[in-house]
C-alpha cells in the first residue's frame, strides 16, 4: 500500500517535464527550419550598399556613344541590369518603360540599362518585341560590370543617390511596390 | 555461325579498348602546369561562384565563374597578392563569395550549438540514470525504464 502511490507520484511531474522539454525542442527545431527554408538565399544584402557606385564606361547597345557613369553625377540614378534571355525581365519591362518616361519628362533622376551577358542581336530583337526603353543601355557582354556590382542573377536594379552612393539593390522584377520602397532612399518621391 | 559471334566480340573488345579517353583533370593539370597555376587553383578553390550552389569558381562551369577565373588570372599576372584578390571579390559580393567565411559571433554559436546540446543532453541523461537506478532494481517498473532509455538513445 505504501509503495503503490510513491512511484506513481514521483514520475508523473518528471515525465511531464520531459514531454514539455521534448515538445519545446521539437517546436524550436521546426521553427528554425521554417526560418531557414523561407529565407531566400538569393535575397542577400548587397555588399555595395552604402558604398560608392562602381564607375563604368560602356559602349551603347543601340547607336553611337557610350554610357558613362560620371554623366549621372549630381542626380540620383537607377541602373537596371537586363538581358534578352531573362524571362523576368519581360515582366518588369512595362514598369521600367514607365519609369524611363517619367525620368525623361521630369528629369529628377537618371535611369540607364546594362545589357548583361547578351548577344546584341537578341537584345535588339527583345526591345523590338517588348518596346524600346526610353533611355540608353550600355553593353556588358562578358559580365565584368556585373561582377563589379556583385550581380547574382537577372534582373537586378541598383538605386544610387545624387552623391553616387549605392542605396539599394533589388534582385527580381521592378514593381510599383519595389519603387515605393527604393525611390525614397535616393531622394525621389515615388 | 561461330565466326560472326567472334567477330562481334572482337569488335566489342576493340570498342571498349578505345573507349572515349576522358580528359581527366589530373592529365590537364600536368599538361598546363604553369608556374602560377597551382596558386591560382588554390585561390580559386576558396572563392564561391555567386550564381551556383556552394561551388567554387574553380569547379563551376557557369559563365560568371569562368569570367571570375579569367579575372583571377589577370590579377595574378598583374602581381596582386592573394589577399588583395580575395578582397576584390569580397568588396563586390561580400562574405558570401568566400567558401570559408571569417568567423563571426553568430557563426561560432551555430557551430558550438551541437556540442552544447550533446553535453547538455549527456548531463541530463547521466542525472536521470543516477536518480532512477536505485529505484529500478526492486520496482516492477523496469520495462518502462527500458522504454525511456530507448527513447533517450533515439533522441
Amino acid at each position: 500500500m505504501t509503495t503503490g502511490p510513491d512511484p506513481a507520484a514521483v514520475p508523473a511531474p518528471r515525465s511531464r517535464l520531459w514531454k514539455g522539454a521534448l515538445v519545446l525542442a521539437m517546436a524550436l527545431t521546426v521553427g528554425l527550419l521554417g526560418i531557414g527554408l523561407t529565407r531566400e538565399a538569393s535575397r542577400l544584402p548587397s555588399a555595395l550598399e552604402g558604398r560608392p557606385m562602381p564607375s563604368f564606361d560602356l559602349p551603347l547597345l543601340d547607336g553611337e556613344g557610350r554610357l558613362v557613369s560620371a554623366e549621372a553625377a549630381g542626380r540620383p540614378l537607377i541602373l537596371n541590369f537586363w538581358a534578352s534571355w531573362c524571362v523576368t525581365c519581360r515582366q518588369e519591362h512595362p514598369e521600367l518603360v514607365r519609369l524611363g518616361l517619367r525620368a525623361r519628362a521630369r528629369g529628377e533622376f537618371a535611369i540607364a540599362g546594362i545589357n548583361y551577358r547578351d548577344d546584341a542581336g537578341n537584345a535588339l530583337r527583345f526591345l523590338a518585341r517588348e518596346g524600346s526603353f526610353p533611355y540608353a543601355s550600355g553593353v556588358d557582354p562578358r559580365g565584368r560590370l556585373g561582377i563589379d556590382f556583385g550581380v547574382y542573377g537577372m534582373p537586378e536594379t541598383f538605386f544610387v543617390d545624387a552623391a553616387g552612393i549605392v542605396r539599394g539593390r533589388h534582385a527580381g522584377p521592378v514593381t510599383p511596390a519595389v519603387l515605393a520602397a527604393m525611390l525614397p532612399r535616393i531622394g525621389v518621391v515615388p | 555461325m561461330i565466326r560472326p559471334a567472334f567477330l562481334a566480340l572482337g569488335l566489342l573488345g576493340a570498342l571498349l579498348a578505345v573507349a572515349p579517353p576522358r580528359p581527366g583533370p589530373a592529365a590537364a593539370q600536368t599538361v598546363a602546369e604553369a608556374p602560377g597555376e597551382a596558386r591560382i587553383r588554390a585561390l580559386a578553390r576558396t572563392l564561391r561562384c555567386p550564381v551556383c550552389q556552394s561551388e567554387s569558381i574553380l569547379e563551376s562551369r557557369s559563365s560568371t565563374a569562368r569570367e571570375m577565373m579569367v579575372m583571377v588570372r589577370e590579377m595574378v599576372a598583374e602581381g596582386r597578392s592573394d589577399a588583395a584578390i580575395t578582397e576584390f571579390f569580397r568588396a563586390r559580393y561580400g562574405d558570401f563569395v568566400l567558401l570559408a567565411p571569417p568567423p563571426t559571433a553568430a557563426g561560432r554559436l551555430v557551430w558550438a550549438l551541437p556540442l552544447l546540446f550533446l553535453a547538455g543532453g549527456g548531463g541530463v541523461l547521466a542525472l536521470a540514470l543516477r536518480r532512477r537506478a536505485p529505484a529500478a532494481v526492486p520496482s516492477p517498473g523496469r520495462p518502462a525504464l527500458d522504454a525511456d532509455r530507448l527513447r533517450e538513445t533515439e533522441l
